[in-house]
């Protein structure tokens, strides 16, 4: 698909389009993102405070650096990346897929997959901090019942055991958004290009891979991105069903992030973790437009 | 039918059994448990169908939890109106925003697109505190339509971008077409591209929406007084100090997730219906 | 028409008239407090409230209140952007120093002058008929009323339990004696190859609660965070892994993997085993008592089953070592960006009355000591609690500025330990260097 534009001269009809929506966005968020990258260089200890909020370079970042746990942070959160997201993308474009199609009971599959997505946060982490216990959770009562397994799972036991069941949840809760996304631009693709293609004899993997695929890249593209950038700030789902346990097992940098601003009342410090996240992300999307870039222009 | 044709049908419906069944299976496990006392989810031998089935948690839920007066009703009135407001409003700015970024070259457009990213980069619950006092300088705490400019705020960004993804596939001639008849650029937006984008507007729709009605972070800072809680709130102060009431947590979210499962299934039809005279 | 006019000017200004008479000013306060959702003490703060703007039409009073947990990210925040309410609770337990020092001079106005010679309509004297008044001075200055306390740790146990296993709760009084008759108590029933009943309970996770979960097992093994938790607070004083804190967290990993419910136990997931029968002894606080009186199982149980023991003494090194409880406070304090400070200090001085104190006695301790007689006869098991654990020594965490570091350090050594991730020794070593690199 190309890149389109009129002619400068109309650009000025631009303005009025993009005018309220930056409006918004310019006074009400960025003047807070630019206070807290200034807050991660300044002395910002709620409970020993100093007056002034005197200017501390880089002493928040090493503290951020310095924290016994950071390989193991910054271990986690990769694999909670990489796998996180890999599983979503797949997950939601699978699920798109097999609703774009016609069958019977297909709205209420529909309805149905919404509801991992509808479910508050709060309420998913309880409902998988209970079920997934050892001692009385659901999940391993019935896997003993079915003697699928002999002893009790200890999910929460094990650090990787842990791990596994926060992506799984991660997984499970935001799969419906990708689908939803990707499913809308699957139902703005012409039957009639599906229609040709069938005529000369293409199969599946043809038809996807020529009509399908370029058509949701857009969406995919942007996505892609957005989850990648989501989910490296993910903090609430993993902190209330582990709190970044066992043993550090699942502390995630959102989760550190969350304990130094709101427990701890270093400020300064969960400011120069955001920030961190913030650099991580640029740098990422820096790489992956450009990538994205010289697709489309060999396409 | 060839044999073939039966075999795919065969692996699709077996497909499709097992995603639903990944889907529903922890939702299933939350309506079990909302059919028992808040003491028996805790039982060492715990059934999936519960023994003594109750529906004593909706009831307590529904009919007599309240927190100085603030009932589930409250919050739901709360977080309809909030959520219904900044969908609205956020599809509506986003959508002309989008627009303009997709078709239109202008001044301040890379500046634009970086902000834009950058809005999502920044992790909330940092941002929240110099977010939290600025408000506050101005007056805005405690107030519903606080929060609900500030989910229009936060939503924007992103569905300008997630819109100019389906901008991308509606082709030029057709506008170029009608501006050559006579069609100011908002004409063209407001009759060409909105009716060809209703699944895009539905699904940025739904998302808009579930992200107010799911925000915990967001307004535990806004909002303080009872009055004013909406669903997420709520349904945190089931959780006191030494007590949880499990079970009513469990019932509750089970109701809330009826709206958006309608909303999503009306939603496109709707829309479709809206802009039925708009097509060319 | 200037008829018509002249009566529609007399008909406004009866009207303002009428309006400026009746609306005298209302003076409004903001109360910041945590536990409304329960329905036990939302009964008693709804009756503190309307009793109050009875007595004092002019006021209204506003509750504000969220989860326990949210509270305290909410107050420090509210504290330093200047937004939090006229009247604050705040709990001793959790440290008042972070709160005070967030704002300069401090957050709390001086109660002082207001104290002295105050007297309520009933004849409680703020002065002389409140207890823990020395814990409520913070830079020579008293800041807050303590409103109601708390003390913890005895052990509840089910008797039927107890004596199914042949055990005589008068003979647990020593660790090993505990420990034994915890693991005679956990069985499995019914032969199926589980077990269905638990001897005792320990909260793995803990982490906003540790000072009376975990810590009273290290003070009474003779350790702690400090020597008897007193000051100077510096990183060279820390005893963390001590030899003595290594006994008790030994101790209780041992104990708690033959006689606990496996995996990360909270508070709130082992009452309802204990409500339930699954659970035979857990220690609890003032608090549970009324809570286990309404959801113990089966119904009517409570009487008959309910029994209440003092915690246990530690024998180390051959030398016996009486148990060390915790006695903590929920104190209201006025904000010095309160506009009504008297008013404010008008309505925490009647929490402080008879009435209100014995209202809130079905799940706290009272401060009033005047109506420690009535506390006795009407709510005999809570003031046995309160008589046991004022046998012994008692001791609070250090109020320390960094509390809520230190305590999630505590949280995470003991939970790894108990949860078998690591050894009880390198956990401590692990949080004792964590702790002096917070100290400093």
């Amino acid at each position: 698909m190309r890149e389109v534009s009129y002619n400068t001269s109309r650009s000025k009809a631009a303005y009025l389009f993009i005018a309220p929506g930056s409006a918004i966005v310019i006074c009400l968020i960025l003047y807070p993102i630019v206070q807290t990258a200034i807050m991660s260089f300044t002395y910002w200890y709620l409970v020993m405070p100093k007056k002034g909020h005197p200017f501390v370079g880089f002493d928040n970042y090493k503290d951020f650096f310095g924290l016994t746990q950071f390989p193991q942070m910054v271990k986690v959160t990769l694999i909670y990346i990489v796998a996180g997201v890999l599983g979503k993308m797949g997950a939601g474009l699978g699920t798109a897929l097999l609703l774009n199609r016609k069958f019977w009971g297909r709205a209420v599959v529909r309805a149905i997959m919404i509801i991992p997505w509808a479910m508050p946060t709060v309420v998913v982490c309880v409902l998988f901090m209970v079920a997934l216990d050892p001692t009385y959770g659901m999940v391993n009562a019935i896997l003993l019942d079915l003697r699928v397994i002999s002893k009790p799972i200890p999910f929460f036991l094990k650090p990787d055991l842990a791990l596994v069941a926060v992506i799984f949840v991660e997984i499970w809760r935001y799969f419906p958004f990708i689908a939803v996304m990707l499913l809308a631009a699957l139902q703005g693709i012409p039957q009639e290009l599906y229609d040709a293609a069938s005529l000369d004899g293409a199969g599946v993997f043809r038809k996807f891979a020529r009509i399908t695929w370029p058509w949701i890249t857009p969406v995919w593209y942007i996505v892609l991105i957005l989850q990648l950038v989501w989910t490296v700030q993910e903090f609430e789902l993993v902190y209330l069903i582990t709190r970044g346990g066992p043993n550090f097992g699942t502390q995630i940098i959102g989760v550190d992030v969350y304990l130094n601003a709101f427990r701890f009342f270093k400020m300064g410090t969960a400011s120069a973790e955001g920030m961190f996240l913030v650099l991580f992300s640029l740098i990422f999307a820096v790489v992956y437009f450009g990538f994205i870039q010289k697709r489309q222009e060999t396409v | 039918m060839s044999r073939r044709k039966v075999i795919k049908r065969i692996l699709f419906y077996l497909v499709l059994v097992i995603v639903c069944f990944v889907i529903l299976f922890p939702f299933l496990l939350l309506f079990s448990y909302s059919l028992r006392t808040s003491n028996e989810i805790f039982s060492l031998k715990i059934k999936f169908i519960p023994r003594n089935p109750t529906l004593q948690a909706y009831k307590n839920a529904l009919l007599t939890y309240a927190v100085g007066g603030s009932t589930f009703r409250t919050w739901i009135l709360n977080s309809l109106m909030v959520c219904g407001f900044a969908t609205v409003s956020s599809v509506f700015i986003s959508s002309l925003c989008g627009y303009g970024i997709s078709r239109f070259r202008f001044f301040g457009k890379k500046p634009l697109l970086f902000i834009i990213f950058l809005t999502q980069t920044v992790p909330w619950v940092v941002v929240s505190l110099p977010f939290y006092i600025m408000i506050s300088r101005i007056g805005m705490v405690d107030r519903l339509s606080s929060l609900a400019i500030t989910y229009l705020a936060i939503l924007t960004p992103v569905s300008t971008w997630l819109f100019t993804g389906f901008f991308k596939n509606i082709p030029l001639e057709t506008e170029e077409a009608a501006r050559i008849d006579g069609c100011s650029h908002l004409g063209v937006y407001y009759r060409i591209i909105l009716p060809l984008s209703v699944p895009g507007i539905s699904a940025i729709a739904l998302f808009a929406f579930v992200l107010g009605w799911s925000d915990y972070l967001l307004a535990s800072i806004i909002l303080k007084s009872v009055e004013n809680w909406t669903i997420p709130l709520g349904l945190t102060s089931f959780q006191g100090e030494h007590h949880i009431l499990w079970a009513e947590i469990m019932a509750m979210s089970t109701i809330v997730t009826i709206p958006i499962v309608v909303l999503f299934l009306y939603l496109q039809r709707y829309l479709i219906n809206l802009m039925a005279g708009g097509l060319k | 028409m200037k008829r018509r006019k002249a009566i529609l000017a007399v008909l406004i200004f009866l009207t303002c008239l009428a309006g400026t008479l009746n609306a005298a000013p209302k003076i409004s306060l903001v109360w910041y407090f945590w536990w409304y959702a329960d329905p036990i003490r939302a009964a008693s703060v709804d009756y503190e409230i309307a009793e109050f703007i009875r007595q004092n039409p002019n006021v209204e009073i506003k509750p504000v209140t969220i989860s326990n947990e949210a509270y305290w990210d909410r107050l420090a925040r509210d504290i330093a952007t200047n937004t939090e309410g006229d009247i604050v609770t705040i709990d001793t337990g959790g440290g008042v120093n972070a709160y005070y020092n967030i704002r300069e001079g401090g957050s709390f106005i001086s109660l002082d002058k207001y104290i002295k010679g105050y007297k309520l309509p009933d004849g409680t004297s703020l002065e002389k008929d409140l207890m823990l008044m020395d814990q409520m001075k913070r830079d020579g200055r008293t800041i807050a009323l303590p409103f109601i306390w708390f003390c913890a740790p005895n052990i509840a146990y089910r008797k039927s339990h107890l004596k199914d296993a042949g055990v005589n709760p008068d003979t647990l009084k020593t660790w090993d004696a505990f420990r034994n008759a915890a693991e005679k108590m956990t069985v499995d029933r019914n032969g199926d190859g589980t077990i269905d009943r638990y001897g005792f309970g320990h909260p793995t996770y803990a982490e906003d609660l540790s000072r009376w979960w975990h810590m009273n097992w290290l003070w009474t093994a003779g350790g702690g965070i400090f020597p008897k938790e007193l000051p100077p607070y510096t990183p060279d004083k820390l005893i963390f892994n001590s030899p003595e804190n290594l006994f008790a967290v030994e101790y209780l990993a041992g104990m708690t993997k033959k006689t606990s419910p496996q995996g990360d136990q909270k508070v709130f997931t082992l009452l309802p085993m204990f409500y339930e029968g699954s659970l035979s002894m857990m220690a609890i606080h003032i608090w549970t008592v009324a809570l286990i009186e309404k959801d113990m199982k089966p119904e009517g149980s409570y009487k008959s089953d309910f029994g209440l023991m003092p915690f246990p003494a530690a024998v180390y090194k051959g030398a016996t070592k009486p148990p060390v409880y915790v006695f903590w406070s929920n104190p209201v304090a006025i904000s010095t960006r309160c506009k009504n400070p008297d008013a404010a200090f008008k309505f925490i001085a009647f929490l402080h009355g008879e009435e209100v104190q014995k209202k809130e006695g079905v799940t706290n301790a009272p401060t009033n000591k005047r109506v420690f007689d009535w506390y006795k006869a009407n709510f005999p098991d809570q003031a046995r609690f309160v008589e046991i654990s004022q046998r012994y020594e008692s001791r609070i965490t250090p109020d320390i500025p960094q509390w809520n570091q230190v305590t999630h350090i505590i949280q995470e050594s003991v939970k790894d330990s108990l949860l078998g991730l690591r050894t009880p020794k390198a956990a401590l070593d692990w949080a004792q260097a964590e702790m002096v690199k917070v100290l400093k």
